[in-house]
Parts: structure tokens; C-alpha cells; sequence
């Protein structure tokens, strides 16, 4: 998936450079529930494999993805959205950063799209990169409706919010220590 | 004494009935007793240690570690028991008109107790009865079911020992506990019964002819249960003590029994100077605790209280165990030696759980008092990393909570994490690993040892952390407050890892 994943980000990438119009279809396609925008339709449904069902956690995943990319399209190697996200809250020094970080670690599936939009609209103020292919794997993830339970309870949704609060707040400490 | 009484295992692993006569004369064949109930089992160790000091004091008079050497290599001297317990037959028999043993004759007539029986429930530490709740065993007080007199004889001597102090209501109103009541009684243990026996024996000393046994006192007086507390004559004392006065009621056949009289005993004073020499103490913050089994405490957590301990410092190890050692060393002997912990904790008068658990500490722990120093320093340093950990969880657990800056959220969070599985996870993955370091430190391999110990710590403190992650849930709040936890986590694991591990980062 990494090959295919790095394909799609390649592709964006492109996009931002050379079709305007392509990235504010994406960016408008954020403001409704993924893959429910046609206009974003020719720019994503290419990467969606044949045989998965419109509902398919990793479809969702790149219609997610490629929305948040048209808001933010800087691609950044290696910064986890969370650790973005930490940097963010070390830099404003602001409680509200961490209350919306925490609000989205508890949201739903369905609320998640709407909370990460708000998420990156902040780190793009600020001017943050993130990491589209790994936000892409957690995402594929944390939307799948089959999650299976390890034999400690955990399922893998849970894997991805736990690194996520690890990513966030050991940007905590790495600034203070 | 002739009948047929003593669950014995032979060496081959058969589990028989014998009466005394027959147990010493083939305690060579014997590998040890076979009672199921610890503070039993104990009791009868007691109670054939007092025959077998009674029979050489007055076959031999004195004796030395030499001749106890010699009998622990060849056998017992099954004469001079069989010539001591013939004299004293008459004493042995259960219902005695005179001398029952073990028990006070005197309750048939007297005023207090003549008219009045109980249910032999009473006398059975595993009954529940009065106002015991009732857990495995569901016998009502007012109509008791009989049990073959045997059976009740081996109960009501694990009884006289282990009977917790307090309300008696008969000849006085509440009465002393047995010698061994709440404790973890520790019994040395040789390949046979004989060498076992030989083992835990108590040495002779100038005054053994005041350090009787009961059978061999006169018969019991009711002044004498009302009397005041008195302190043993010795250790044949202790280990037959009446401490509670019981006289069983035969059933028509002669060989049940269904009620006994009652009434408070011969109670026996506590002395500081004598402890009883099964019980060991260990350091608690306010001096000397004795040992008993706690819950939510292992046992083996408190292993280095039974070693020689020069400082004193630390703990008391049993007397007996000290006789038994010097007994090893006349005969030579090097390997490990087999320690049965055994007995009954109660609190007041509620009786709370029995165990019996076996070690093997090697030699040079029993020996030599730096060993036991190395092995007190490898438990301290796992009883540290769980408070350090306990620390850490409290807070973990305190933070995923509701309301973490009230006061008393993080009492709360500690009993979460007490009532959870992280202590056991913690100490038994210890556990598993304790053998393999008695051996490595009994071979003086302490490079190996350390290495071992730190592993095995590691291991453990890995466990108990994952279930303190679990025991929080995955909410947002406990995953902020599992990673905000962790460096606390994190820096207890560090000493513990091999150096080229230590950059390793895990990430789930």
C-alpha cells in the first residue's frame, strides 16, 4: 500500500503545482461527507481500488486525505499530523490547541473528517507540513468498521490514537526537555 | 498408637494410614506426612517432635549433634521410641477415662461443663461454625453430622495450635491463642521422615525435665483452666499445649464422634525472648513483625527472613531452621535443603486463609549470611521498581479520571490499581524466575544473577504496565494520561535494559 499511497500524494502534489481548479474541487469536496462530492471524483476515484465498495475504509481514507491536502498542501516526511499538531500547541502555547486535540482522539468516525478539517485549517495558518502517507495509513485504520480486538483488549483504531497522543505530547516534552 | 491414624506418603508416593508405633519404627520408608491442611500437618510435625525428644531425653538422658547425626544417616532409634511410647500408652488412648489424650477429662464433671456439648465443628478450623461464614462446608451447628474419631483427633491438634485468641464463654470469657495462631510456621524437610524429623528437632539442654508434654503431665484440673496466662516450659510444650480444653464424646460404636465439651484451655503467655521456634519475623516499621501469609503478599517476597541474617538487622529467621543447620553440617551435607512454610492467618478471630508452600534454598544462602545479603539486595530491588511503578499507575490512573484534581481522586485511582491485576501480573512474573536466581546466587554466579533478575524485572514491569494502560481504557483522556505517565514509566525500565537496546524505541 506504501507504493500506491506514495503515488497518490506524488499525484496531489502535482496537482497543487499545476491545476488550481483540481485543488479547490478537493478543498471543496472537505465540506461534505467523503466521497460525496462528484466534482472530486476524476482527481481520486482512480486510486480507489476495482473491488472495494463505496463505503470501503481506505476510499474514504484517500477522499479524506486529499481533501485535507487541497487545504494544507505541503507534504511533510515523517511529521505525523498529531506531532504537527504538538508543535502547534508548544508554539501557541494555547489550552484550546490541546481541547481540540483531545476532541478529535474521541471522535466518532463520522465526526472525524469534520475535526480534522478544523485541525488542519490551524496548522496551515501557522504554516506546518504532515506526513499525507502516514495520515492516509492511520486513516485507512481508524475508518474501517472492522475493527478486530487483540488479545489485550486494543483494537487497531485504538494503536492509532494511542501513537497519536504519543506523537502530540512527546513534542511536549521533547520542548521541555 | 496402634491404630492406624497418620496419612504418611512412602517414598515411593503411596499415601497410607498409620498409627505411631508403625510410623517410627518405618520412618526411613517415609517421605513426610500427607495432611492436606496446613496448620494440621504442622501440628502432627509438632506433636511427633515432642514423642521423639521425650523418648531420647528419657532413653539417653543427653545427646549430642553427633548421635543426631548419626540418626538422621542410619534411621531413628526405633527402640527408645517404642520403649517411651509404650510407657506412656495408657496416655495415648482417645478416650481415656482418665487420660484421654490430648484433652481434659475433668470437663465430663464439671459444674460449667457437664450439661452442656457442642458440635465437633467447633474444634475443625475448616468448619464453619458459630458465626464463621459459611464458605465450602455447609454442616449446621444443631445437627452434626459424626466423623470417625481419627479424622477429629488430627483436627483438633492443627485446633490446640492455630486457634485464634478470644471469645470462649466457658470457664472464662475470652482465652489466649494457640502457640502458633496467625503464622506461617516453617518446618526444615529431609528426603524421609526420619531425616526430616532429626532435622527439626529441638537440641537438649540442661532443664529438659521440666519441658514436658502434655501426656505426661497429670490430668488437668478446672483451677487450672481458669488460671492465669503461663509461659511454655520449653518447646514439648508448646508443641502440645491445650490451649483450648476439648473432650471427645464417643458415639454409640466407639468410633464416631458427633459432640465434645468445651472450654477455655491452658492458655499460654507470650514471650518475647522465646519465640516459638517455627515462627520467623521480619523487619515491619515498627520493629518485628512475625511472618504470616498476607493477602495480596506472597510469600517468597519474604524468602531472605528465613536465611541467617548477621546484622539482625533484617529479620528472625525460625530457630528450627538454625538447628537444622547446624545438623547439616556434622553430616555433611551440601545440597539444597527443602523448607515447608505452612499455617493459618487470621485476623481477631476470623480465620482468612491456610497455606503450605515449598522452597528449595541452596546451600550457601543457608550458610553463608553475605548469600543471604545478595538475595535480600535482588528482592529489595523488585519490591523498589513496584513502588516506583505504583507510583506511576496511581497517577496514570488518577489522571484518566473524572475530576483528577480532587482531593481524593488519587486514593481512588490507588485502589483502583490495588483491586486490578497489576500487583499480581507484577510479582508473579517474578515468581516464575525466583528458582533460577536461588540457583544462580547458590553457585555464586552473581554476574549471571543480576543479569537474570534485571530480565526478569523487566519482563514484569512490562506486564504490570500494559495492565494498568488496559485497566484505563482508551479514551482520550487516558491516552493522554498513559503518555504524560510514561517517562516515569520509561525511566524505570531504563537500568534494566542491555545497553545496546536502550535508543530502541517501542511504538505499538
Amino acid at each position: 500500500m506504501s507504493e500506491h499511497a506514495q503515488d497518490f500524494i506524488l499525484h496531489l502534489e502535482q496537482l497543487a503545482e499545476c491545476d488550481r481548479g483540481a485543488l479547490a474541487a478537493l478543498r471543496r469536496s472537505a465540506s461534505f461527507p467523503p466521497g460525496a462530492y462528484p466534482p472530486a471524483f476524476p482527481y481520486v476515484e482512480r486510486f480507489v481500488p476495482a473491488d472495494s465498495h463505496a463505503d470501503d475504509s481506505f476510499r474514504l481514507a484517500l477522499y479524506v486525505s486529499a481533501g485535507l491536502f487541497a487545504l494544507l498542501p505541503r507534504h511533510q516526511a515523517g511529521q505525523s499530523l498529531a506531532a504537527a499538531f504538538g508543535k502547534l500547541w508548544q508554539h501557541r502555547k494555547s489550552d484550546s490547541v490541546e481541547k481540540r486535540f483531545i476532541a478529535l482522539l474521541d471522535a466518532e468516525p463520522e465526526q472525524l473528517p469534520n475535526y480534522l478539517r478544523q485541525a488542519v485549517t490551524l496548522l496551515a495558518a501557522d504554516g506546518y507540513g504532515l506526513d499525507y502517507q502516514a495520515l492516509l495509513r492511520d486513516l485507512n485504520y481508524w475508518l474501517s468498521p472492522w475493527q478486530r480486538e487483540q488479545y489485550d483488549g486494543t483494537t487497531s483504531r485504538d494503536k492509532v490514537r494511542r501513537n497519536w497522543a504519543r506523537d502530540f505530547y512527546r513534542q511536549h516534552e521533547t520542548e521541555q526537555g | 498408637m496402634d491404630e492406624p491414624w497418620l496419612p504418611v506418603r512412602r517414598l515411593d508416593g503411596r499415601v497410607e494410614m498409620v498409627g505411631l508405633l508403625e510410623l517410627f519404627a518405618r520412618a526411613g520408608e517415609i517421605s513426610g506426612l500427607a495432611e492436606t491442611d496446613p496448620p494440621n500437618l504442622i501440628a502432627q510435625y509438632r506433636l511427633l517432635l515432642a514423642i521423639f525428644h521425650r523418648a531420647l531425653a528419657q532413653g539417653k538422658g543427653q545427646w549430642s549433634s553427633r548421635d543426631m547425626a548419626g540418626y538422621y544417616r542410619e534411621g531413628l532409634p526405633a527402640d527408645l521410641i517404642h520403649a517411651y511410647l509404650e510407657q506412656w500408652r495408657e496416655r495415648f488412648f482417645l478416650f481415656h477415662p482418665e487420660f484421654p489424650f490430648m484433652q481434659v477429662a475433668a470437663l465430663a464433671t464439671a459444674e460449667e461443663t457437664r450439661d452442656k456439648t457442642k458440635p465437633w465443628t467447633q474444634i475443625a478450623l475448616s468448619s464453619s461454625t458459630g458465626n464463621a461464614p459459611v464458605v465450602f462446608d455447609h454442616a449446621v451447628d444443631t445437627a452434626p453430622i459424626s466423623i470417625a474419631a481419627p479424622t477429629l483427633l488430627r483436627q483438633l491438634l492443627g485446633f490446640l495450635q492455630f486457634t485464634p485468641g478470644g471469645l470462649v464463654k466457658t470457664l472464662r470469657d475470652s482465652d489466649k491463642a494457640g502457640a502458633l495462631a496467625n503464622t506461617a510456621a516453617a518446618m526444615p524437610q529431609g528426603h524421609s521422615l526420619a531425616q526430616t524429623l532429626c532435622l527439626a528437632l529441638h537440641p537438649a539442654s540442661a532443664d529438659m525435665g521440666k519441658d514436658l508434654p502434655t501426656w505426661e503431665k497429670g490430668p488437668l484440673a478446672i483451677s487450672a483452666l481458669k488460671g492465669e496466662p503461663t509461659l511454655a516450659t520449653g518447646p514439648n510444650d508448646r508443641y502440645t499445649r491445650l490451649s483450648r480444653a476439648v473432650l471427645l464424646l464417643p458415639e454409640g460404636d466407639g468410633l464416631t464422634v458427633a459432640r465434645i465439651r468445651f472450654a477455655a484451655g491452658l492458655a499460654l503467655a507470650d514471650d518475647e525472648h522465646a519465640p516459638d521456634s517455627m515462627a520467623s519475623y521480619r523487619m515491619g516499621s515498627n520493629g518485628l513483625v512475625r511472618l504470616s501469609f498476607t493477602e495480596g503478599r506472597a510469600l517468597w517476597r519474604d524468602l531472605a527472613t528465613f536465611l541467617p541474617d548477621a546484622g539482625g538487622k533484617h529479620a528472625l529467621p525460625a530457630a528450627v531452621l538454625s538447628w537444622a543447620e547446624k545438623l547439616r553440617q556434622p553430616i555433611g551435607q551440601t545440597s539444597a535443603m527443602s523448607i515447608l512454610v505452612a499455617g493459618l492467618a487470621s485476623d481477631q478471630a476470623k480465620l482468612l486463609r491456610w497455606r503450605a508452600e515449598r522452597f528449595v534454598l541452596p546451600c550457601r544462602l543457608l550458610e553463608q549470611a553475605e548469600a543471604a545479603d545478595e538475595l535480600r539486595d535482588f528482592l529489595r530491588r523488585s519490591e523498589e521498581d513496584f513502588s516506583g511503578l505504583r507510583q506511576a499507575a496511581t497517577t496514570l490512573l488518577a489522571r484518566s479520571m473524572p475530576d483528577e484534581s480532587h482531593k481524593d481522586t488519587r486514593s481512588r485511582a490507588r485502589t483502583l490499581l490495588d483491586n486490578g491485576p497489576a500487583a499480581a501480573l507484577y510479582f508473579s512474573a517474578l515468581e516464575r524466575q525466583l528458582p533460577r536466581l536461588l540457583d544462580l546466587i547458590g553457585e555464586s554466579r552473581l554476574d549471571e544473577a543480576d543479569a537474570h533478575w534485571n530480565d526478569a524485572r523487566h519482563v514484569a514491569l512490562e506486564q504490570a504496565w500494559a495492565a494498568v494502560c488496559r485497566q484505563s481504557g482508551t479514551t482520550a483522556k487516558a491516552l493522554r494520561a498513559q503518555t504524560r505517565a510514561e517517562p516515569a514509566y520509561r525511566s524505570l525500565l531504563k537500568p534494566l535494559r542491555p545497553q545496546s537496546s536502550v535508543e530502541e524505541q517501542v511504538h505499538v
